[in-house]
């Protein structure tokens, strides 16, 4: 059974990052057919992607501290290290090649963080359908929320610096180890 | 392997390679693996480790190696193959059981499966296999095959 928008909002908030928006998105499975050629699409559309987010977007990956060899990267349109393309909405729930769909984040510590977000909802969901031993991965839960940042760039809370605590964000990122937000700043 | 790993170098950009890994090292991630109840490693990889490079790096591919690599270029630490599958400990996943997180490319996590004795190309939150191969020469190959074009 799927629960409200609020406790999701809550279980993001408590895996560490309470400033990223959720939306709620349905499976349809006449998606499915789409998606092969959709996942080969995706690989060539990297280059593209990093330079329209260089040229479009500046100002937000100097927001969300990326380093100068970084953005210096995305404008060759390489994906920097440590960088993660997220889909907004799956392509199995209707989800497109379009820029719109996608954001950057970091990967360490974010990705691990959002997939949590992520596996929580299908792992529950299948234990509910007991689709525990699926060969073919799990069933697609009916409903799912998932992570929908405003832009393109994820901006996180913090981008200076690792906090003393008082806030969730500091408070994982402190505990995860992190090193990237030190006061000097870059990653 | 050597040629397909030249030919990766070739067509993605900033891939980085690390020190080759020591036996004991393969050893012991292994026995951290078993005890975590994943799949230790097949031993083409642990091969791939010790012989060319403990774990390799970029924007778009990552190869897991038995240890932490400090980026301090780009402010992080590039987990080694026991941190990267500490996910799967704490959210207790299924179907990683007897399997083992091994890298990622872009979307694709790329895990190998003890059971099976396959490599899996799979959608790393549905688990939706992609692609399954014996080798992980043909893992290689694969994603060469994504950007060759």
């Amino acid at each position: 059974m799927l629960f409200s928008e609020n406790y999701y909002r809550d279980r993001i908030s408590k895996l560490g990052i309470p400033e990223m928006p959720i939306k709620k998105v349905v499976f349809n499975p006449d998606n499915l057919s789409k998606c092969e050629k959709l996942y080969n699409d995706f690989f060539k559309i990297s280059k593209k992607l990093m330079q329209f987010v260089y040229y479009n977007n500046f100002d937000d990956l100097i927001e969300a501290n990326f380093s100068n060899e970084s953005v210096m990267k995305m404008y060759e349109g390489i994906v920097p290290e440590n960088i993660d393309i997220y889909l907004k909405v799956p392509f199995e729930y209707g989800g497109t090649l379009d820029f719109s769909n996608m954001f950057l984040v970091k990967k360490r510590p974010f990705k691990e963080l959002i997939d949590n977000f992520i596996d929580e909802q299908v792992l529950s969901f299948n234990k509910e359908q007991q689709k525990f031993n699926c060969k073919n991965g799990y069933q697609y839960p009916t409903e799912l929320y998932v992570c929908n940042p405003k832009g393109i760039v994820f901006l996180p809370a913090l981008k200076g610096f690792a906090g003393a605590g008082g806030n969730t964000s500091a408070d994982i990122m402190t505990e995860i180890g992190s090193t990237m937000f030190s006061k000097s700043g870059g990653f | 392997m050597e040629k397909s790993l030249q030919t990766l170098k070739k067509i993605i950009h900033n891939l980085e390679f690390f020190a080759r890994a020591k036996v004991s090292q393969i050893d012991f991630t292994n026995a951290m693996l078993k005890n975590d109840k994943f799949s230790p490693m097949p031993d083409d990889y642990a091969m791939f480790l010790r012989e060319e490079s403990n774990g390799i790096v970029s924007g778009i591919l990552e190869f897991f190696g038995t240890e932490k690599v400090n980026r301090s270029d780009y402010n992080y630490n590039f987990p080694s193959i026991i941190e990267a599958n500490e996910i799967f400990k704490t959210t207790n996943n299924p179907l990683m059981e007897n399997s083992v997180l091994l890298g990622y490319n872009l979307l694709y996590a790329i895990i190998w499966n003890e059971s099976e004795k396959v490599y899996k190309i799979i959608h790393r939150n549905f688990f939706t296999p992609f692609k399954t191969f014996n080798k992980f020469n043909d893992v290689l190959q694969f994603v060469i095959s994504k950007y060759e074009a």
